[in-house]
């Protein structure tokens, strides 16, 4: 079966990262994916600076910023007025102490987090689940971000249960046996 | 009450990788692999301007004490080489830099300023470093055992666990 292929040359991606090394390596894994243009920044006020000249299609951030955490960055980048701007997808990195920050980052309206070292697999596969997934924003008076709930549905009735999951013939529109007792 | 809005954006970001042509998984990481190898050697040097940056902040203590602006500065570095490491494969620097990290922050959190643990760990990771001949299996484990010892006696948990 022919692999899925992912079209990301007219993508341009948006990397802010303090460590220029960093930068560099997320950047060539990005060319590799066929990515042409990476605007690297370093700080969140350049970033913005950035954001105010061109849009971007994806933003990958660094949880800790030198100037602000990666969550003041994106509630701004939520709060801009402009419509595609503003629901740009946005991925947090974050390094191996920067644990503490990430509830912050997705209340802030991140898409996704990915923890560093950053492979290029995982980065791949990432960007692959933000191009194919639609995912509804929610906007609200303390929250404009991605809808952080997931539809956890059970596997259907007839495969991949338990024996002790098995209830037969219950009719939904009936009450529990216990309270139709009562 | 508060108002809600729920949208259902096109994203610019789907539109173009729906297009015709692009590439596959595979193509796409090894073309990144390949990439990421042309730079490799510079991952080497930053390792060493971290392990040299680490070891100036031991140099600097005072009295066997480092304030609590140096301990962020040890922590910041030992990130750094922690996301090196891992990204080429140094499994031992990866683990002595990560341990620096969980007692770098238990040090902080308890308000502790010691020098010593610290000093332990850079040393440690400046044998793992890549410019250094690799010990072997046997003096890694030796080392790593050691340097668990540090974190037991301070009863610092991983910083992933917090």
């Amino acid at each position: 079966m022919a692999q899925p292929r992912l079209n990301l040359q007219a993508v341009s991606v948006l990397l802010v990262d303090r460590n220029h090394y960093s930068r560099a390596l997320i950047s060539q894994a990005l060319r590799g994916f066929g990515i042409k243009h990476i605007a690297p920044c370093d700080s969140g006020a350049g970033a913005q600076e950035y954001l105010a000249q061109a849009p971007v299609d994806l933003c990958l951030v660094e949880a800790e910023l030198p100037d602000m955490s990666s969550a003041d960055l994106i509630r701004a980048i939520r709060r801009l007025p402009t419509a595609p701007l503003r629901f740009v997808p946005t991925m947090v990195m974050s390094g191996y102490t920067q644990f503490r920050t990430l509830n912050a980052a997705r209340d802030a309206g991140a898409n996704l987090v990915l923890k560093k070292p950053v492979s290029p697999q995982a980065l791949f596969d990432r960007i692959h689940w933000l191009c194919r997934t639609k995912r509804a924003y929610i906007e609200t008076a303390n929250y404009v971000g991605p809808d952080r709930r997931f539809h956890d549905t059970d596997p259907p009735d007839s495969a991949y249960k338990r024996g002790t999951d098995k209830t037969e013939n219950v009719d939904p529109q009936q009450p529990p046996a216990e309270s139709a007792s009562s | 009450m508060s108002r809600v809005t729920v949208h259902f954006p096109t994203l610019p970001l789907q539109e173009a990788a729906a297009r015709p042509g692009g590439i596959t998984r595979e193509n796409a990481l090894e073309a990144a692999q390949e990439n990421l190898r042309a730079i490799s050697g510079e991952g080497d040097a930053t390792i060493e301007i971290a392990l040299a940056a680490l070891e100036a902040i031991v140099g600097q203590a005072d009295g066997g004490r480092l304030t609590p602006e140096q301990l962020r500065a040890v922590l910041n570095e030992a990130d750094q080489v922690v996301n090196m490491a891992g990204t080429f494969g140094y499994a031992a620097l990866d683990r002595a830099s990560r341990a620096l990290c969980d007692v770098a922050d238990g040090l902080l959190r308890a308000g502790r300023r010691d020098v010593a643990p610290v000093a332990v760990h850079v040393r440690a990771m400046r044998l793992f470093s890549p410019l250094c001949a690799a010990p072997s299996a046997e003096e890694t484990g030796r080392v790593l055992a050691e340097l668990a010892k540090v974190a037991a006696f301070y009863n610092f948990a991983p910083l992933g666990s917090q």
